[in-house]
């Protein structure tokens, strides 16, 4: 079961360290802080303070875009211009990390109430309903799917229940979306240097799944 | 533009401030109020709140009344100031914050000076303020203190 005081704590230290470094984990730590109390401001019914997370989450997702497309080593020249995109992501990350309405957030966090069990857990069960009916195709679709996925997970990790079979679930569709997301970033690569090393760098990133 | 100066509703006392909770008796006069504002049709576009739990709480029990979104902003735990009101993008924005900064800030609005002691805003009061949010720009529609919307 989460502890509500461990993830505001863990998301100040993590705002703060984000500033002063910005790595990779970083990035990643926040974001899924970030986001485990978004699904708690839900299982309190609130509405408030969570388009202040999503704003919060939406100014780290370029940054980590990057972290998750550099994993990949495709050649290209695409490496260098990743790195050179990922040091003006930083730069635009820290300037939002460090405007005050972030730091007004952290104060409202830390004086969140405690869950009521009983429309906690009522609201859990309509989130996992939620994640079972969401279908469709396209990778949009997958997007959506697997936030859906997501926020059933982490209202069951909030609950203290098992949150194997959802973890497992949203898993597979990280693959996907980890790939839309590379190919996404190789088009704009492709766009600021010649479509045919985009296509090449698309020839090499399905080599890697064939 | 309309904007709605909102104070917090009734709170708990207690040594951290920023913690501070709305009491039973203070959600239930402004479930009243807004029960009130309700029926005069008032709906908002964006709603900014202090970080403070007690006007965290008061913009929550307010989300009936959204169209669009809730922001926390630190420029409501101080006084009033230009970027506040640039921070008021909306045709009906709600303030949810303290005192004495909301009545010197619908003084500042109406009058142009920060005249806050010639305004009175109880804990849950509401006041509809339209016009332009510049100073000396803005025209007092109506004040709602928790009394009168008990009463209604």
């Amino acid at each position: 079961m989460l502890n509500l005081a461990g993830e505001t704590r863990a998301l100040r230290r993590l705002v703060s360290r984000c500033r002063a470094r910005g790595s990779a984990d970083d990035v990643h730590e926040l974001r899924a802080t970030a986001r485990r109390l978004e699904v708690y401001l839900r299982l309190l019914k609130w509405q408030v303070l969570r388009a202040d997370l999503h704003r919060l989450i939406r100014a780290l997702g370029p940054l980590r875009d990057c972290d998750v497309a550099s994993q990949a080593t495709l050649g290209l020249g695409f490496e260098q211009w990743l790195v050179a995109r990922r040091a003006g992501e930083l730069a635009r990350m820290r300037a939002e990390l460090g405007a005050p309405r972030v730091a007004a957030l952290l104060t409202a966090l830390d004086a969140l109430p405690g869950l009521h069990l009983g429309t906690a857990k009522q609201v859990g069960r309509k989130l996992e309903v939620a994640a079972a009916e969401r279908r469709g195709s396209g990778f949009e679709a997958l997007h959506r799917s697997r936030r859906a996925a997501r926020r059933a997970r982490l209202a069951r990790a909030w609950l203290g229940e098992d949150v194997t079979a959802l973890k497992q679930r949203q898993q597979l569709m990280g693959v996907a979306c980890d790939l839309s997301c590379l190919s996404r970033l190789l088009r704009e690569f492709g766009d600021e240097r010649s479509a045919s090393v985009c296509d090449r760098g698309i020839e090499r990133l399905v080599g890697c799944f064939s | 533009m309309q904007l709605f100066l909102i104070r917090h509703a009734i709170a708990e006392e207690g040594a951290d401030d920023d913690a501070r909770a709305l009491t039973k008796k203070g959600r239930a006069r402004f479930d009243d109020t807004i029960r009130l504002l309700e029926a005069l049709d008032v709906r908002f576009d964006l709603v900014l709140h202090s970080p403070k739990l007690r006007a965290v709480q008061t913009a929550q029990r307010l989300h009936r009344l959204v169209e669009g979104d809730f922001e926390v902003t630190p420029l409501l735990v101080e006084p009033p100031s230009r970027a506040l009101l640039e921070a008021c993008e909306g045709d009906r924005v709600a303030l949810v914050g303290h005192e004495p900064s909301l009545s010197a800030l619908l003084g500042w609005l109406v009058t142009g000076r920060p005249a806050g002691g010639a305004f009175e805003l109880k804990k849950g009061a509401v006041a509809c303020l339209e016009g332009e949010p510049r100073p000396g720009k803005m025209t007092l529609r109506w004040l709602i203190p928790p009394k009168v919307a008990r009463a209604c």
